[in-house]
């Protein structure tokens, strides 16, 4: 009878049963390079010119804000868009805006490009600490910053693929279905692993076969066709991939573009997103 | 810890199934050659006390595991050092 008599009275106040001990405090409000005393230490022994925008990044890192954007986008899944809604397919992905705030964000602080646009010694250790630094803000928008920065050595010696180098440098993030030479930047993804071929690429049963040679944004490039189905493939709204397949038997590297000279999309299909994350692969 | 290295890799030659092993004891070696450059003597101390091979136990097989080979003092300071968000 007390119990319920005194639940009567009870007060907002009084429905505190205890003060929370021994909880950590919310990681907020540091700067994630310069209270580093160990990568502080690396950057200023090895690429001490790229020490201002690792303090810039890493105040990111700290930011109350930023962080809240790392939580929407893993809170709100994105989803797979197969079609229009006049029914022509498009294969692209629609996500939460916090993900476009946080790519921009990595694009601009160069977590992608820093080692294609810096002309400084040790550019790659450089590009390294701010992927580090940004892989503690959101990894999920990590892959897409690691992927165009693997792809640039491989696009920049290409000659038909010179427009590529210059557009997966840049630095004004760019979520749209444009061609290449109408974007301000690019992200390259990778489209390898297949259902029986993922550690081992050898296994590989894509195939392609040669289709014509055409120029492309100022060079001859051979054209091929590919067929093949990949399974798993980070960040499918990629704006091109790299992808392999076999020409008479041999493995070998294409450069796939989504988006054709003329704006027509290239024929890749996505048949599903990934269920248990939160970001995008496909498959 | 560079003989163990060594033993392994030419053993690998032989045998792919020691794959996954070799690159495991190769990235600890070139961890254990990084740390010998730059950190401090006891982050350096508490390394070898722990990861070095062929001292199994030493490392316990939970995640925060230390071992006996480090003093509880230059633990909390190993992680002090370490420590980014300051609260």
């Amino acid at each position: 009878m007390n119990d319920i008599k005194e639940a009567g009275q009870l007060r907002p106040a009084n429905f505190a049963t205890h003060r929370v001990l021994n909880q950590a405090a919310p990681a907020v409000d540091f700067n994630a390079f310069e209270e580093d005393v160990v990568l502080r230490a690396a950057v200023a022994r090895d690429a001490p010119w790229a020490a201002g925008r690792c303090a810039a990044l890493g105040a990111l890192v700290g930011n109350e804000q930023v962080q809240n954007l790392a939580r929407l986008v893993n809170r709100y899944a994105p989803e797979l868009k197969t079609h229009d809604r006049f029914g022509n397919r498009i294969d692209w992905v629609e996500f939460h805006p916090s993900w476009h705030e946080l790519m921009g964000f990595a694009w601009r602080h160069e977590v992608h490009s820093l080692a294609s646009t810096a002309r400084e010694t040790h550019r790659h250790y450089a590009r390294a600490v701010l992927s580090y630094l940004w892989n503690q803000i959101e990894q999920g928008t990590g892959c897409p910053t690691g992927q165009t920065y693997a792809a640039h050595a491989g696009l920049a010696a290409e000659p038909c693929l010179q427009i590529w180098a210059k557009k997966a440098a840049g630095t004004e993030y760019d979520f749209s279905r444009r061609e290449v030479a109408e974007k301000s930047a690019v992200v390259i993804g990778y489209a390898m692993t297949e259902k029986q071929g993922g550690s081992d690429l050898r296994q590989t049963q894509t195939s392609a076969v040669f289709s014509h040679d055409e120029a492309y944004h100022g060079a001859i490039a051979h054209w091929y066709e590919l067929t093949g189905h990949k399974w798993f493939c980070s960040v499918p709204q990629s704006d091109g991939f790299f992808t392999l397949a076999k020409v008479n038997g041999e493995v070998t590297c294409f450069f796939l573009p989504r988006t054709l000279p003329g704006g027509g999309f290239n024929r890749f299909f996505i048949q599903r997103l990934q269920e248990w994350r939160r970001t995008s692969i496909a498959w | 810890m560079a003989t163990h290295v060594d033993r392994l890799v030419t053993r690998t030659a032989a045998d792919e199934f020691l794959t996954r092993p070799m690159t495991e004891l190769m990235a600890r070696a070139l961890q254990a050659a990084e740390l010998v450059r730059h950190s401090t003597a006891e982050v350096v101390d508490a390394f070898f006390a722990t990861r070095l091979a062929g001292s199994i136990g030493a490392w316990g097989c939970t995640f925060g595991t230390f071992g006996a080979g480090v003093q509880q003092d230059a633990a909390r300071r190993i992680v002090e050092r370490a420590r980014v968000a300051h609260h």
